[in-house]
Parts: structure tokens; C-alpha cells; sequence
């Protein structure tokens, strides 16, 4: 369970983190909308109570004193909230307006906070004042609770902005979270079964468009080529096994017979000359087995070369025929007369052809033809070895080009075996195929090799 | 028996070493063996040798690195390459850096022998011959004709190349793999009887009307054309 800790704590501090940079985001652009858009207010409020201040002062320059004390009077009437003006002698009497306490500051004041008492509350206010030309000192004032409201409404909507934020982030990255880690853990725990030795484990795959879906997918690719190949190497494995026991058995045989006191020299010899097969056939064995190997690697492709593939099957036959021959078949061999030129591995290539050649002569029975020929179109060369013999089954078909396989158990002394599975290995590293097909009647192996 | 041969064995694996200069001083080899590969190529280049056997994994410098070492010093001794467990590949690789011919581990002492003697007396018999002879038999490669005690042999292409490579071998012996891969370019054989086949068919024509055979086989190593049997 440590381990199910381990593997949540990560994506949560990520999430913390994201949450924390959300706060930290809006608390910055709290920040400059305060700033810029406290002095704007500041600044407009201040030019207004100027220009209030102006137009009075006219009025009394204009008008009189008299008239000034009925404006003042009216601007007071009409004033909307946090708008106040006083209106004094120059001895500091009040003539007109709410403000009705003196302060020496009235007289020359630009935009100077200064507590007042306005009515029986106490506010602290920006004032403008200036002594008039009559020596009548006029006040125009604004409270700063506008500006206070403005302060707190961004702070509110900060607090609120921020809690969105952080509860929508918390919840969508805790959702995301659990749908992720839902998922991986579900891959996770198909690996930690194949871990365990259970192959056949594979991990549910919902929709195969999104990430998910494709790691899934592609994971149970994996694991179908995997548990494909091991189970191919067991098999391979026993049978090499079985295939090396016997011929060294035999060879163990053979050299029991030679040393027996009893026999001729004549037995001796013949039982050491059947060791010795036997211990080449294991050897033959081995090899193919390795070139088989080295085939389906690939890492013999450096060593092809171009040349001429019809050529090279009509010299295979005719090295084949006496052996076709003395199996009571009758070899037809049909390469075209202009050369077939492409890449191939050519020794790998005289080994598949040859095999198929030698499949023929050993299983197509007496009294068939064979026929080996060569076609090409511009991507593919094919190289086509057909029978007219019993053929094979088509649900055996796949299965012959396995390693070690032979449908006659009882044949089981000749040969390795590993024909086809050569062959097989061939067409894979031209990245071609091997088909068997139906000849009616008979087998018809066609090789096929991507030009290049 | 050959005497006058002079032969150097690199190769490191004291076992392989040892079974090799034995077998070829017993017959009649004069064998220098070192087991590193600066030493190969120092030996091989300052002293005159009739071939060279030669491991392809060595200790100090490898076998083909010392075989291109050799050639590009322009030293043309046959050299007859050892190699473990060999694979498609690595005899063209051999054969590519210089190597003139190529024997896999574990093989016959028989095998190597016919291999060094072909490899040592290709070179002597150089010269170009138009027409061969053993005993009574007689090829001629121009008209692509051959015939026994006067009397022309129906020989197909197969029979013919397979022939002219026994004659050129005349009392040499010859095993199966040095057929199938000098006559045939096939490397792997894993349907021994194919060659039998091919001998069997030649034999037929070659001698079966004639009271003294040519074609000899030798139990367990291959065959040789000779008037002695």
C-alpha cells in the first residue's frame, strides 16, 4: 500500500503547487487593478472638487458674496453622498454649507485630508479650499468612503475570485487525478500480474482514440508478441533438446558398438562412420539454428547483394535434379531467360531454395512433378516450388514453417526439422513471405522477396 | 605425402593448437605455432611459409584484422581461416578480408588437411591447362569434352564442373562440405546424401565400364580421383 501512497503523492503536491500559482495569479492582478484603479478615482474625484471650487469662486467673483451663499446653499441640497462644502467669513464665520467648523487650513488647502465634523459624525475628508478674493474662504470636500467602497469591493471580489479558483482547481485536478490514476493503475496492475508469471494478462481497453486507450492497446500488443515468443521458445527449447538428445544418443550407440570387444574391424569402422553422421547432424542443426537466429534479427541484411535471382534458382535445380530424380519425380524448371536482379542475402537464399527443392524430392512422393519457377513483378520477386503430390493439409500449413515440426512422426529421423522454419526466416529478413498453397494436387511453396 | 610444406597455426586455444600441429607434423608439415595475433603478423610477414592457419578470435589482434594487415603488406600466403560455430555470414566475412578458405569448429582433422593441401597446391599448379589428365582419363576444357581410355563419356554440365574439380584435385582427397561449397557455392548441407547422389551418377559414367576405378571414396572424409585406389 506504500507503494499506492507513493505513487498518489506526487500528482497531489503537483496540484497543490497548481491551486497555489491560481491564488498567487489573482492576487497579482488584484494588485495592479488597485493600484492603477484607485488613482484614477482619486484623481478624477480631485479634479471634479476642483472644478467645483472654480465655478463658485466665479459665482463670487461674478455675482457677490450673497449669491454664493444661496449656490453653496444648493450644491449642499443636491449633493450626492461624501460631497460637502463650507462657505466662511474671513474671520472664520460659517455663512453657508454642512461644513460648518473652521479650519485654519480651508484658507490655501489643495487636496488635504483633514478631519471634520459633518453633522454629529466625525469624517476624515479630502478638502480644497482657498480664500476668495472678498476674503471669504470657500471648502469643497469629499469623503473617502467612495474610494473605501471601491477598496472594499476589490477585496471581496479577490476573496471570492480566489475561492473559485481554488475550489474549481482543487476539484477538477482531484477528478483528473482519480480518472488518471484510475487508468494507470489499471495498466499498472496488468504489469505487476505479467510480473508475477501470468501472461495472459491483458489490460481492458475502452476507447482506443485517446493516450489512455492507446498505451493500453499497444501494452497488449506487447504482451501478445511476448507470451507468442516464449511460448515459442519452449517449444523450441524441448525440441532442440529432444533433437540434440537423439542423434547424441545414437552417436553414443554407435561408439558403445565400436569399442565392443567382440567387433570386427570392419563393425568398428561402420559403427564410428554412423557416430560420426549423427554428431554432424547435430552440428547441421546447430547451425541452422543460429542462422535461423541471425535471420530474424535482421542483422544479416548489410550482407546482401544484387544479383541474379533467376540464375541462381536454375543452378539450385539443376544441383537438385539427380536427387528429385532418384525420388521417381520428374524436375520442370521454368526461370525466365533475362536475369531477375535484386538484393539478397545469397547464401541465406541458396539454403531456402534448396530446402524447398529437398521438402519436394522428400515428402511430394514418387511419380509427381515439380515444378520450380521464378516470377517477378516491379515490387516482389517470387520464388515457386510446386508439387503435384498428396500436398498438405491447409490447417498444418502455418504450422510446418514452425521450427522443429514434422507431420510424419514417423520420418522423424531425416531431417532437421528446421526446413522450413529456414525458409520462413529468409522471406522474413527480405521482409517477404512464405505461402503454401493448394497446387491442386499437391503443395505449391512460393517465396516471396520485396525488391530492393 | 607432401615434405616440403611449411606451415604457421595461429590460434590461441591450446587443445586446437595441439591437435593441429600434431596431426599435420605426422604428415610431414613443418609447423610454427604462436597464439597471439601480433605475433601471427609479425611471423607471417617476415618469413616465408606455404600457408597460414588461422583463428578468427585471438587474443592481442584479431584473425581478420591480422589477414587485412597481411594482405595490404602484399603478402599472398594461402591462409586457411578457423572460426567457431559458422554462420552464413561469416565465411563471406572471412573470405571478403582475405582469407582463402574458411573451416568451422569444430571439424575433422581429415577436413583440414584436404583443405591446406588444396589451398597449398593450388598455388604451385597455376599455371593454365587446357587439358587434364588422370590415368587413361582425359578432359579437355576447351571443347568441353572428356573421355576414358579413348572412349567419349556423355557427361552433363553438372557432371562435367564436378569432374574437372576431381582433376584438378587428381590425387587429392576431397571432402563433401569442400564440394558443396567449391563446385556448388552451397555452404550448409543438411541432406548429406546429395553429394553421394552426385558422385553415384558420375561413378556410373566414369566407371562402371572400365576395370580400374578412379573415383575412390575414403570412410568417413570424402573422396579422391586417383590411379591408385
Amino acid at each position: 500500500m506504500t507503494k499506492g501512497g507513493l505513487r498518489r503523492l506526487a500528482p497531489s503536491s503537483f496540484l497543490l503547487f497548481v491551486v497555489l500559482l491560481a491564488v498567487a495569479a489573482s492576487a497579482a492582478a488584484l494588485v495592479v487593478v488597485y493600484r492603477t484603479g484607485g488613482r484614477i478615482i482619486y484623481e478624477r474625484e480631485r479634479a471634479e472638487a476642483l472644478a467645483e471650487q472654480d465655478q463658485l469662486e466665479e459665482v463670487d467673483q461674478e455675482q457677490g458674496l450673497a449669491n454664493t451663499v444661496s449656490v453653496v446653499a444648493r450644491s449642499v441640497r443636491f449633493a450626492t453622498s461624501g460631497e460637502h462644502y463650507g462657505l466662511f467669513s474671513n474671520t472664520g464665520q460659517a455663512l453657508a454649507g454642512d461644513i460648518t467648523t473652521f479650519d485654519p487650513v480651508f484658507r490655501n488647502a489643495d487636496w488635504k485630508i483633514v478631519r471634520l465634523t459633518i453633522g454629529q459624525r466625525q469624517e476624515r475628508l479630502h478638502v480644497v479650499g482657498s480664500t476668495m478674493t472678498d476674503g471669504a474662504v470657500l471648502v469643497v470636500a469629499r469623503s473617502l468612503t467612495n474610494m473605501r467602497r471601491f477598496e472594499r469591493s476589490i477585496f471581496y471580489g479577490f476573496v471570492a475570485a480566489t475561492a473559485i479558483v481554488a475550489a474549481a482547481g482543487l476539484s477538477a485536478g482531484l477528478l483528473m487525478n482519480f480518472l488518471i490514476l484510475q487508468r494507470v493503475e489499471a495498466i499498472a496492475n496488468t504489469a505487476e500480474r505479467i510480473a508475477n508469471g501470468d501472461l495472459s494478462a491483458r489490460t481492458a481497453v475502452s476507447d482506443n482514440r485517446d493516450p489512455f486507450g492507446r498505451v493500453g492497446s499497444s501494452l497488449n500488443a506487447m504482451l501478445e508478441r511476448i507470451e507468442e515468443l516464449l511460448t515459442g521458445m519452449r517449444t523450441v527449447t524441448d525440441s532442440l533438446a529432444h533433437d540434440l538428445r537423439s542423434p547424441l544418443t545414437r552417436a553414443k550407440g554407435a561408439l558403445s558398438r565400436a569399442v565392443h570387444e567382440g567387433a570386427t574391424q570392419t563393425e568398428r569402422l561402420d559403427a564410428i562412420d554412423a557416430a560420426h553422421r549423427e554428431v554432424e547432424h547435430v552440428l547441421a542443426t546447430l547451425s541452422a539454428m543460429l542462422d535461423i537466429a541471425r535471420a530474424e534479427t535482421g542483422l544479416s541484411r548489410e550482407m546482401m547483394q544484387r544479383i541474379d535471382v533467376g540464375a541462381l534458382v536454375a543452378e539450385l535445380a539443376d544441383f537438385f535434379t539427380p536427387v528429385i530424380e532418384d525420388a521417381g519425380q520428374r524436375l520442370i524448371i521454368d526461370t525466365p531467360a533475362y536475369p531477375v536482379i535484386t538484393r539478397v542475402h545469397e547464401p541465406l537464399l541458396r539454403q531456402a531454395v534448396g530446402n524447398l527443392l529437398h521438402n519436394a524430392s522428400q515428402y511430394a512422393g514418387e511419380g509427381v512433378s515439380v515444378r520450380v519457377s521464378v516470377e517477378e513483378d516491379l515490387t516482389v520477386v517470387r520464388v515457386v516450388v510446386a508439387d503435384t503430390g498428396a500436398g498438405v493439409p491447409e490447417d498444418q500449413r502455418g504450422r510446418v514453417q514452425e521450427r522443429f515440426v514434422r507431420l510424419d512422426p514417423a520420418r522423424s529421423a531425416g531431417g532437421s526439422g528446421l526446413g522450413l522454419a529456414i525458409v520462413a526466416a529468409c522471406a522474413k529478413l527480405h521482409r517477404g513471405t512464405l505461402k503454401l498453397e493448394d497446387n491442386r494436387p499437391g503443395l505449391r511453396a512460393v517465396l516471396e522477396i520485396q525488391r530492393s | 605425402m607432401n615434405l616440403s610444406g611449411r606451415v604457421l597455426v595461429v590460434e590461441d586455444d591450446i587443445d586446437v593448437a595441439d591437435y593441429v600441429t600434431k596431426g599435420l607434423r605426422e604428415v610431414g608439415y613443418t609447423v610454427e605455432h604462436v597464439a597471439d595475433g601480433r605475433d601471427g603478423l609479425y611471423l607471417a610477414s617476415s618469413s616465408t611459409f606455404d600457408g597460414v592457419i588461422m583463428d578468427r578470435m585471438l587474443p592481442g589482434m584479431d584473425g581478420l584484422s591480422v589477414i587485412k594487415a597481411l594482405r595490404a603488406a602484399g603478402v599472398e600466403t594461402p591462409i586457411l581461416i578457423l572460426s567457431a560455430l559458422g554462420q552464413l555470414d561469416e565465411r563471406v566475412i572471412g573470405l571478403r578480408a582475405g582469407g582463402d578458405d574458411y573451416l568451422t569448429k569444430p571439424f575433422g582433422f581429415s577436413e583440414l588437411h584436404a583443405r591446406l593441401e588444396n589451398l597449398t597446391r593450388r598455388r604451385t599448379g597455376k599455371s593454365i591447362e587446357t587439358v587434364l589428365r588422370c590415368g587413361d582419363l582425359e578432359m579437355d576444357l576447351l571443347a568441353r569434352k572428356a573421355t576414358r581410355a579413348g572412349k567419349s563419356l556423355d557427361l552433363l554440365p553438372r557432371e562435367f564442373k564436378l569432374l574437372e574439380y576431381f582433376l584438378r584435385n587428381k590425387d587429392r582427397v576431397v571432402t563433401r562440405t569442400m564440394l558443396l561449397e567449391q563446385v556448388w557455392d552451397y555452404r550448409f548441407d543438411p541432406h548429406t546424401s546429395i553429394i553421394d547422389t552426385h558422385i553415384s551418377r558420375l561413378r556410373k559414367k566414369l566407371d562402371e565400364t572400365f576395370d580400374k576405378p578412379l573415383l575412390h571414396t575414403l570412410r568417413g572424409v570424402g573422396y579422391r580421383l586417383s590411379e591408385t585406389s
